[in-house]
């Protein structure tokens, strides 16, 4: 990222405007001055003042020549007076200054001597004796001589101030023109300052747009990572409370459904100890036998609770794939048949074949059970009619037998743990069967009822997920 | 400001009696010397087309004072005389520009609407004197400079016609 520095640009900022008001000011007051001094320009006026003079004293002089001669239509009066009026201009205030200060002075007086010589002359005269040359000459050549000096003097003078205010003029325009030099070289560095702020603005927003998103993303990374922890953690919390639910709900089952059996063994063993003598060999024979299928229904009942235990703790869990329906029940049949010698199972697969989304080992688990419960609650020459269907998006099993059928109060609490039901007193069971085989349907996303009606027999329904039958990742049987 | 309102309506006034004069008789002739000869698109002439007009006629006019400083005397002066519009009124000129020649021949011309912008007076009477041929008089026209900036400039100075002579109307 790159150094920003802003005070030093400030500060250059604020020194280039300085000089740029400085420069601007300084041109200003140069030329303002200049406009003031040509407005001011008076003494351009005192060269015509002073010729106006001389031609109304060359007028008058050839006026009085003229009455001399005898025009009758000369008009020297007029002359006197109008030169009389112009050395009366050439005397007030700021014409007398001006000649004073170009050392004109005693010879403005000695005009204007002369003048009043000219004036006192005519007035004191009568007649035609007032416009006498020979009276007025004198006086009148003096004037003239006087005045033409003035004129050379103002001339020069003021060919003189000219030059010295075109000096001036060029002065003045030579550091006006400095100054708009001035002015521009502020003007650049002011153009090239703000030039350079906006590239390091540019760069600096860059530069943070850039680390905003390098912080999204590493807060991102953090908050993923912090979550993986926190799932970990969820899930290792969940695994802890299934183990110690899966404890609690095993020693629930063995203190609820062992003594019996225990009991059973113990009373059996008692009584063999105690009347071994009275019983023969077939009657111990059959007592042992006895206690075996005691022992064996306790094993049962510990498999079935440790499965329950880890069910109801969630330390079951499905792996599912696709697996044809009809190889596993046919599969299970195949089972049955060698194990128990039973021809009693019927199955019927319908079209098209079902396909489940599923875990074999529990969906087996659950379909043995099934089964052994219908050939179990059901008479020994009725046949149990397993079907296996597509419908919609589920794949289908059907358990069917002919027995007594489940009273409806009895239906809703079949599923529960330990329920047996009542025409079930007859036959061995712990009640945990159909519990466990809900269990094992319901964590492969699928279910597991029952419909029946006394009398007419009960048909358990396996529900699951239906796979696509194309897919070739059948594993056969 | 008050002063050009209260001179219109003083000419106003003075220009019913005046009409009816005009109407009466024509305007009268210069009994003394002729101080100011007016021409050119004039109504009222008393000689051969033209108006001679001296002092006693002059004097008819109503008087204006006007005090300013010039660009040829020291400090401020006070000026006595009569409008210039009022005497143009009185001739019953009609046109653009007056062409005033002084007696040493200075010629100038002034555009009339100069005399109906300002208070331009013909004086007669400079700090209480008459005017007189052998300083800037009988007749010299004053613009109030000192009201009016714009009048401070070396374009109006030139029209300070002295000793005044005669107007040319056009």
């Amino acid at each position: 990222m790159p150094r920003l520095r802003p005070f030093p640009a400030y500060l250059l900022a604020s020194l280039a405007m300085l000089a740029f008001s400085a420069f601007l000011a300084f041109a200003l007051i140069r030329l303002f001055q200049v406009e003031k001094d040509m407005r001011n320009n008076v003494d351009e006026n005192m060269l015509w003042v002073v010729t106006q003079a001389q031609v109304a004293s060359h007028r008058l002089d050839q006026a009085v020549s003229r009455r001399a001669l005898g025009h009758r239509d000369a008009d020297p009066e007029l002359r006197l007076d109008i030169l009389s009026s112009r050395l009366t201009l050439m005397d007030d205030g700021p014409q007398r200054r001006y000649l004073a200060a170009q050392g004109l002075e005693a010879t403005l007086e000695a005009a204007l001597d002369h003048l009043d010589a000219l004036l006192a002359t005519v007035d004191n005269t009568e007649g035609e004796a007032r416009f006498l040359p020979a009276a007025l000459m004198p006086h009148l050549d003096g004037l003239m001589g006087r005045l033409n000096r003035i004129a050379n003097a103002v001339m020069m003078a003021e060919w003189e101030s000219t030059g010295a205010r075109l000096d001036t003029y060029r002065n003045s325009l030579m550091q006006v023109i400095g100054s708009v030099v001035g002015i521009t070289l502020s003007g650049l560095a002011l153009m090239l300052l703000l030039i350079h702020a906006l590239r390091q603005r540019r760069i600096a927003q860059r530069a943070l747009t850039s680390h905003r998103d390098q912080l999204e993303e590493e807060i991102a990374r953090h908050i993923s990572r912090y979550k993986e922890t926190a799932d970990a953690l969820a899930r290792a919390l969940n695994r802890e409370r299934g183990v110690s639910e899966f404890y609690r709900s095993f020693a629930a089952m063995v203190s609820h459904q062992f003594r019996t059996p225990l009991a059973v063994i113990d009373s059996g063993l008692q009584r063999l100890l105690r009347r071994d003598h009275q019983f023969t060999a077939e009657q111990r024979s059959e007592r042992y036998q006895r206690l075996r299928e005691a022992v064996e229904q306790m094993t049962r009942l510990v498999e079935s609770s440790l499965t329950a235990a880890r069910l109801e703790g969630q330390q079951v869990e499905a792996s599912p794939t696709r697996h044809s329906l009809i190889a596993i029940v046919d599969h299970l049949c195949r089972l049955q048949a060698e194990a128990h010698g039973v021809e009693r199972l019927i199955t019927e697969h319908g079209s098209p074949a079902a396909f489940a989304w599923c875990d074999r080992a529990l969906t087996e688990q659950v379909l043995t059970n099934l089964i052994s419960n219908a050939l179990k609650y059901s008479p020994a020459d009725q046949p149990v009619q397993i079907t296996t269907a597509q419908e919609g998006g589920q794949a289908v099993c059907r358990v069917a037998n002919g027995g007594p059928g489940i009273p409806s109060a009895e239906q809703a609490r079949l599923f529960e743990r330990f329920f047996r039901g009542s025409n079930a007193a007859g036959t061995d069971g712990i009640g945990l069967g159909l519990n466990i085989a809900r269990h094992l349907a319901r964590i492969q996303q699928g279910d597991l009822e029952v419909r029946s009606s006394p009398g007419e027999g009960s048909v358990f329904t396996l529900r699951l997920p239906a796979a696509d039958p194309e897919e070739a990742t059948d594993v056969p049987a | 400001m008050l002063i050009r309102p209260c001179v219109l309506a003083i000419t106003l006034l003075m220009a019913v009696p005046g009409l009816a004069q005009d109407f009466a008789e024509p305007l009268p002739s210069p009994e003394g010397e002729v101080k100011l000869i007016v021409s050119g698109q004039i109504a009222e002439t008393n000689q051969g087309g033209e108006a001679h007009l001296d002092l006693d006629l002059l004097q008819t006019l109503p008087r204006h004072e006007l005090s300013t400083s010039t660009s040829v005397t020291d400090g401020v002066n006070h000026f006595e005389g009569f409008l210039m519009r009022d005497l143009l009124e009185w001739l019953g000129a009609s046109g653009e520009t007056a062409v005033a020649i002084a007696l040493n021949d200075y010629i100038v011309e002034i555009p009339l609407q100069d005399f109906y912008d300002y208070d331009v007076i013909l004086a007669t009477h400079m700090d209480g004197q008459r005017l007189t041929r052998r300083d800037k008089g009988p007749l010299w026209i004053v613009y109030p400079r000192d009201d009016h900036a714009e009048l401070q400039d070396i374009r109006y100075d030139y029209r300070w016609v002295w000793q005044l002579h005669r107007l040319e109307i056009e």
